[in-house]
């Protein structure tokens, strides 16, 4: 599919510029070229097309659909988690309304967990550097991680951790708006233009640094790395996501370089979860309705989760 | 003179940019308003929405969520 960005590349590094084949920096530069125009390229696809397929799922709409699917609540939240747009800012009312319409707290956790879990731009680069077997393997494993999560979460009695008024406040009727296609192509756009305006800064510097790690560090030394992290590297990497948040985008080309010369792909993986799913701005707006035990209960509960999600994904790969 | 606010969640920067346009665009269009910034969640699900920023003229709801509208739709809500 990317052969003419393949044949770019060539033509600039090998009769442009005159670089043998084989030599450094011409693989480098190579790689950086054919990376810096496939990367761009699926992820305005992928986020165009999230970006549409969300135009049909607007929060108040999932609200609806889960609360009168009640015994199916926890799959439907977490498969809606992925579909509806979700800041994590609004957090807070998405709960408050969540739990006035009667959707069990379960499932309102799940939505919480699954919704910045698998996440647009994560999915586009994971597409564009390890293709689709990998993207798949990425939203299933995060619905997993959100319905088990939920559960447990659930399962906890978080009741007496949530402030009283979440029970209370009486929310008022909205109507959700009706657009045309046309206009959902337009928003579609739109995002596309607002995210990738936001990140392409990083993603060049990443796929910068990716290339150098690419032609000039040496695969052996990876491998011993990957090998003496041994068994904590996947918990590592999820903790090493908390502080990252948000910033796929100038992660993920690194790593590439670094799966082909031999770190684990469930490691990987974790560490994506990890970056978007747990966040410390994330925990300061929970704070508003939840208390601090509850917090650490879902930190550690989903930590966990993504964990033991890296370490089947390395193991059955 | 209008009321128009903006109710907005904590850490949310479309909420910050839209207070932003309004305010200028009621500033430099004259348009006789005080514009508040409301954080306060509970107003938001008031008004049976969930997502922010709300943008609220008189005490009825003009527009909620993202992506922001345009200056000219704003200033057709405002009623400049």
């Amino acid at each position: 599919m990317f052969w003419i960005y393949e044949r770019l590349a060539d033509l600039i590094v090998y009769n442009l510029l005159n670089l043998q084949q084989g030599e450094r920096l011409a693989e480098a530069l190579h790689f950086f070229i054919y990376d810096t125009l496939k990367i761009f390229t699926l992820l305005f696809l992928v986020i165009f097309f999230m970006s549409l397929v969300r135009s049909y799922f607007p929060l108040e709409r999932t609200r609806r659909i889960i609360s009168r699917h009640k015994k199916l609540a926890l799959p439907l939240s977490a498969f809606l988690g992925v579909l509806t747009p979700f800041c994590s800012c609004s957090a807070v009312p998405m709960f408050i309304g969540f739990v006035e319409a009667g959707i069990p707290l379960e499932a309102t956790f799940t939505f919480l967990v699954a919704s910045p879990t698998v996440n647009e731009m994560a999915l586009g680069l994971l597409l564009s550097l390890f293709g689709l077997k990998v993207a798949l393997l990425y939203i299933g494993l995060g619905i997993a991680v959100a319905v088990f999560s939920g559960y447990l979460i659930g399962k906890a009695n978080p009741r007496s951790l949530i402030e009283d008024y979440v029970f209370q406040v009486q929310m008022g009727e909205s109507e959700v708006k009706d657009i045309s296609f046309k206009e959902r192509l337009k928003l579609s756009l739109e995002s596309v233009r607002e995210i990738v305006g936001k990140v392409w800064i990083y993603i060049l510097i990443a796929i910068g640094i990716g290339s150098f790690i690419h032609g000039y560090v040496p695969q052996d030394l990876i491998e011993k790395v990957a090998k003496a992290s041994g068994i904590f590297g996947v918990p590592l990497a999820v903790v090493m996501g908390i502080p990252l948040y948000s910033n796929a985008a100038g992660v993920l080309p690194v790593i590439q370089p670094l799966i082909d010369k031999g770190v684990p792909i469930g490691t990987a993986l974790a560490f994506m979860m990890s970056v978007t799913a747990l966040s410390l701005p994330e925990f300061l707006i929970l704070k508003q309705i939840m208390k601090v035990k509850l917090i650490a209960i879902f930190a550690g509960v989903v930590g966990t989760s993504i964990i033991v999600a890296g370490y089947i994904f390395n193991l059955v790969l | 003179m209008k009321k128009v606010q903006v109710i907005s969640a904590s850490n949310c920067k479309n909420c910050e940019i839209l207070y932003d346009v309004v305010s200028k665009i009621v500033k430099a269009k004259g348009i006789d308003a005080e514009v508040e910034k409301v954080l306060d969640v509970k107003e938001v699900v008031k008004f049976g929405v969930m997502t922010t920023p709300l943008l609220v003229v008189d005490g009825e709801l003009k527009h909620a969520g993202t992506p922001l509208p345009s200056p000219q739709e704003i200033e057709e809500m405002i009623g400049g």
